[in-house]
């Protein structure tokens, strides 16, 4: 069911509007939505004026007898029928599967006899070629055929992966229209993503973010086919994850013992995010931005300040044996609890002045012969952590350091490019060989006034002097919100929609890129994440939705 | 103000001895430890003029707590009671009862002693708003001229009170509190033409301003964009004008969430702007609007000059009847407001000089340029505000024209060099005005929709607070007037324009961004450590989401249990959100 290049091109990207709402001309002011368009946009997409009504008394899902089917597609086909025909329920829903439909809000608003003389879309036919994968990869396949040219619509895909993909797609395509009720427009899609990685990366140690939280972000990610949800989880500031073997880390490093992840939270947060083909790739990031770690395990550098240690500590204490038996342990539990074939051990950031100010470490520097060379004992350090995480059978994912100190890593290694300039970087590291990740331009915590999602949408991974070996070798990007000014109170507010223009970026062809033909679409982009419940902000100015948000 | 304390050292002599449910606030950087004073848990915000507290303790029984006044069924007043209940005692959190045994551990009860006696209904900007608040022990009382000091008490009371970590409800047991605001005009301006703003948001921001002590509710409820507000008289306004049927305030609406501001002892101005931006009326009255030309064509849009049709027509006999048809309905909804804001900002006169009706109007009467004719509309309309028994507030950008306005007109500056490079700064314009004898507020440096990145403040501190640029903002800086000048300065405007903001994130967006101004606005100008006050504004951010607001984080760090999306999360407690 690969997608074929005779059909690429002829199926044209044909631009629509359904006139569900013609609006004064004299109105310049505000934004117009698109109807019915889906976000981000197919790799090839036909659609016709011909309308069919949508009912949730006369609409069934299809799973083909020759098809795999799973738990996961089960899920998914009881989640999008709620999502199409229960949207004001439906985020109680998937928070609690106990929750009751709102009748009311979410009556249909015609019935069959009103639609009785309308051709009605009765089924979606799915059928999956290949059995199912337990967790999404980086090398799953996420493609997907749509087509809506009848009564019976048909979704093909070679895995699960794709045919949730198709299924984000499908409940784009459907739209509230006067005369309907709910309608989907005749329609073929050829789809899959241009990079494997589309990562969000939220920040659970500057401001705890609750579950729930995290939860409704893993849905709108999955609302714009993003699949990895990189949890940033502990830092300086705090140590939320509840471990296994070290209780103690979080007992003494989360802000309080309110505000920790319990094992149990952190397999729900997976499961949920499995069941949307969505990775979690946690990151546990070392040497440096570990003082939470170090509140009661003695595993960081002491600092010293006239010959002796004054009270503060600093990255990961290289010179002592018992700090990698520490490490050992931990990542062994890691690898463990997170199915991930990846782990993130960051490496970024290291101030070397307490390495330099402890007695030990200048002996083992000595004893090592690093002269006085520190980055010699920063890739010491990163070499014996890759290696640790290494032998438990798992890959890494490193922030840029790694790389630019020349620490030695496994071929499979993803490294994620934050700094600037980002050509040259991309450039240096795929001429390494590595798979790339980027994320320099979509640090979507340094807000501004104003249209900013723009910029993150003119970026692209792609935009750096290579050969086509080394642009196939950047596998994706990554979207951070840093949590130094965001919890829960404003991170759904603050992320959604502009990761969305990320998430676009990096699913969509190379050529969509005008900004102006995709902000009717994003409008209703943001509009769709208010009717399913998220409150996504406006980023277009004036505007508004049928559905507005009030709490 | 009735009185005014002299120099007062204020003493904050809280200290924190025991455990406390909320809020700590961290570092950006383990480098850059945090500098100032933390704050206790209690600390009220904004600071009060004079405070004294001792370091001891009593405790709140809440089976045995009575607070009452010595004005029997003032609605003001009643409702305050019924409504603070809920924040003394938080939904979810089940307080404790404290050990009886001594009595005078406990705080039994607090009178409010209104001076005047009289249950005001509507607050006025020369109101004396200020309160005195002394605890002692077993007993509280709050001293104040009118219900709106009373009001005032009432707030910091409630701020004063603070859960344990083991759920009792305490306060210190020895409190001295002189209060009164440095400007009698604390102003937020919300835009619900650029996004509609549900009335359940607009409630909460209302509560959120009484926990501030902001006491005006600029309301900018129509603009080009949209106009929710319903009309009696003209119902096409918002048929054609609003974004959708849906996206409108009905008279109901609008009784509900003046009543809302009323018992919260805040005033609601509501602007309605002219003669621009006024698409939105355009689209019920075309009309209205000047034609513009490109040269002998009519209706024609020039790029970057002006639009097809725009800026209501001064020449026009029914316009004026139209508003002042409309003015009177407008003051009788808004029956207690004296002030209608009349916005006549930003007119740009080129499609108007492009008419040919209007350039013979013109000649016809002695104008020579698009300045004469907003002086002759302007004129008009501010007779007519005089004629149904109003008074008028405005942008600068009238008087900036040289328009002769009543003398008890309000002019709001909002121009500064930061904004438009050719204009002088607000300071500027505030000694202008109020030397020329008119009461100015100040909203220039206040813009809020126009956010940025958190940025480190100097190279020994890092707070990276974006709050403190507005914090560090004192209105008579650069101030030329003289004393009475200085007395028509009455304060400042917080304003949140909606270009991107709506329901989703106007309260995050908001607070606790405006409390930086709320203090700016209230306390004294010795009030100005912004390392000290971000502890403080920590702790009342915190007391903000204990109060169903979601407000956002002013640095690393947590609140409790109470936050969003946690268990005892307040923002979803129908008491304080406001949707039935």
């Amino acid at each position: 069911m690969h997608s074929s290049a005779l059909l690429l091109v002829l199926l044209t990207v044909v631009s629509h509007s359904h006139g569900k709402r013609p609006r004064d001309p004299l109105n310049s002011f505000y934004v117009q939505a698109t109807v019915g368009y889906p976000w981000p946009q197919p790799q090839a997409i036909h659609t016709t004026p011909q309308q069919y009504g949508v009912h949730p008394a006369a609409f069934h899902f299809l799973v083909n007898q020759t098809s795999q089917t799973c738990d996961l597609l089960t899920s998914a086909l009881d989640r999008y029928y709620k999502l199409i025909f229960y949207p004001y329920s439906y985020l109680n829903y998937i928070l609690d599967p106990e929750s009751v439909i709102d009748e009311i809000k979410d009556k249909p608003k015609k019935t069959l006899f009103d639609l009785r003389d309308t051709p009605l879309l009765k089924r979606l036919n799915v059928y999956i070629q290949e059995p199912c994968e337990r967790y999404p990869t980086l090398e799953s396949d996420e493609s997907y055929t749509l087509t809506v040219t009848s009564d019976s619509a048909m979704l093909e895909a070679v895995s699960i992966w794709g045919a949730i993909r198709g299924l984000e797609t499908f409940s784009h395509l459907i739209y509230p229209d006067d005369n309907l009720g709910l309608a989907i427009n005749q329609t073929t899609i050829i789809d899959f993503p241009r990079f494997q990685h589309r990562g969000l990366l939220l920040d659970t140690s500057r401001h705890f973010i609750s579950i729930k939280t995290l939860k409704i972000n893993l849905e709108a990610m999955s609302s714009s086919k993003m699949n990895v949800f990189h949890f940033h989880i502990v830092d300086d500031q705090s140590f939320p994850y509840e471990s296994r073997s070290f209780p103690d880390l979080s007992g003494a490093g989360a802000y309080n013992q309110d505000h920790v992840y319990s094992q149990e939270d952190i397999a729900s947060l997976i499961e949920f995010a499995r069941q949307r083909g969505i990775r979690v790739l946690v990151e546990f990031d070392s040497p440096g931005h570990t003082q939470s770690w170090g509140r009661v395990i003695d595993v960081l550098t002491h600092c010293y300040s006239g010959g002796k240690p004054n009270n503060e500590f600093g990255p990961m204490d290289p010179s002592r044996n018992s700090t990698f038996s520490f490490l050992k342990e931990m990542f062994s539990e890691v690898a463990n609890v997170f199915p991930d074939h990846y782990v993130h051990l960051g490496g970024d950031e290291v101030d070397f002045d307490c390495w330099r100010s402890n007695p030990d470490v200048q002996a083992f520097m000595k004893q090592m012969g690093f002269g006085n060379d520190y980055s010699l004992l920063e890739q010491y350090y990163m070499q014996n952590v890759v290696d640790i995480v290494g032998s438990t059978g798992k890959g890494y994912a490193v922030w840029q350091e790694i790389i630019d100190n020349n620490v030695t890593v496994k071929a499979d290694t993803v490294v994620e490019v934050w700094k600037d300039p980002y050509p040259d970087e991309l450039a240096r590291v795929t001429k390494l060989g590595y798979r790339t990740l980027l994320s320099t331009c979509w640090y979507l915590n340094y807000i501004s006034y104003g249209k900013d999602w723009v910029n993150y949408y003119k970026c692209d991974p792609h935009n750096f002097p290579g050969t086509d070996a080394q642009k196939k070798l950047v596998v994706g990007g990554e979207a951070c919100m840093w949590g130094e000014y965001i919890d829960a109170t404003n991170v759904i507010t603050t992320t959604w929609p502009r990761a969305a223009t990320v998430a676009e970026r990096l699913w969509s062809a190379a050529n969509v890129t005008d900004p102006n033909a995709a902000t009717p679409r994003l409008e209703e982009h943001r509009c769709r994440y208010l009717r399913r419940g998220i409150p996504a902000a406006p980023v277009n100015g004036p505007s508004y939705c049928d559905f507005e948000f009030n709490r | 103000m009735s009185y005014r304390l002299h120099i007062f050292q204020c003493l904050l002599t809280f200290i924190i001895s025991i455990h406390h449910v909320y809020c700590i606030i961290d570092y950006i950087e383990a480098k850059y430890p945090l500098k100032g004073k933390p704050s206790a848990p209690n600390a009220p915000w904004p600071q009060p003029q004079y405070l004294n507290a001792s370091s001891d303790y009593v405790y709140i029984d809440p089976n045995f707590f009575v607070i009452h006044s010595n004005l029997k069924d003032c609605d003001v007043i009643d409702n305050a009671l019924q409504r603070y209940k809920s924040i003394f005692f938080p939904p979810k959190i089940s307080i404790q009862n404290p050990d009886r045994l001594d009595e005078s551990r406990i705080l039994l009860s607090v009178f409010i002693l209104i001076q005047s006696k009289q249950c005001h209904t509507y607050p006025q900007l020369r109101d004396d708003q200020s309160y005195n608040l002394t605890i002692e022990s077993s007993y509280g009382i709050i001293y104040a001229e009118n219900v709106w000091g009373a009001l005032n008490g009432i707030e910091t009371f409630s701020q004063l009170l603070f859960i344990t970590d083991d759920n009792y409800l305490a306060t210190n047991a020895s409190i001295y509190i002189q209060d009164w605001p440095r400007f009698p005009y604390r102003g937020i301006l919300l835009d619900t033409a650029r996004h509609f703003l549900p009335v359940p948001i607009i409630k909460q921001h209302l509560d959120a301003m009484a926990s501030n002590k902001f006491n005006v509710l600029h309301w900018h409820i129509t603009d080009d964009q949209s106009w929710p507000f319903v009309s009696e008289t003209f119902p096409q306004l918002t048929e054609k004008g609003a974004f959708s049927s849906a996206h409108v305030y009905t008279p109901e609406n609008v009784q509900d969430i003046l009543e809302h501001a009323r018992l919260r002892g805040i005033r609601t101005i509501p602007e309605f702007d002219t003669p621009g931006h006024v698409a939105a009326l355009g689209r019920a009255f075309p009309e209205f609007l000047t034609d513009c030309y490109n040269g002998s064509m009519p209706c024609q849009a020039i790029y970057g000059v002006h639009a097809e049709r725009e800026i209501l027509d001064p020449t026009k006999a029914e316009v004026y009847n139209f508003m002042n048809e409309f003015l009177k309905e407008v003051k009788e909804v808004f029956k207690y407001e004296p002030y209608i804001h009349l916005g006549m900002d930003e007119v740009y006169p080129a499609c108007w000089l492009s008419n040919p009706n209007i350039k013979n109007f013109l000649n016809e009467n002695n104008m020579s340029n698009g300045t004469d004719l907003m002086s002759y509309f302007a004129s008009q309309i501010l007779k007519l505000m005089q004629s149904i028994g109003g008074k008028s507030m405005v942008w600068q950008d009238v008087w900036d024209d040289g328009v002769k306005l009543p003398s008890d007109t309000v002019i709001e500056i909002w121009k500064d060099t930061s904004l438009l490079s050719d204009s002088p700064s607000w300071s500027y314009y505030l000694s202008k005005a109020t030397s020329e004898g008119y009461d100015a507020v100040l909203a220039a440096p206040f813009y809020l929709n126009m956010i940025e990145y958190g940025k480190y403040n100097t190279p020994e501190s890092v707070m990276n607070l974006e709050f403190f640029k507005w914090y560090n903002i004192d209105l008579f800086a650069n101030f030329t007037g003289d004393d009475d000048a200085r007395q028509r300065l009455i304060g400042g405007e917080a304003a949140l324009w909606a270009e991107f903001v709506d329901g989703t994130n106007s309260l995050s967006r908001l607070w606790p961004r405006a409390s930086a101004i709320a203090e700016r606005l209230w306390s004294s100008i010795d009030v100005n450590n912004p390392e000290d006050a971000q502890f403080r504004l920590d702790v009342h951010r915190c007391r903000m989401l204990r109060r169903g607001i979601p407000a956002a984080p002013v640095l690393n760090g947590y609140c409790g249990l109470y936050e969003v999306g946690m268990k005892q999360s307040m923002v979803n407690e129908p008491i304080f959100n406001y949707i039935h």
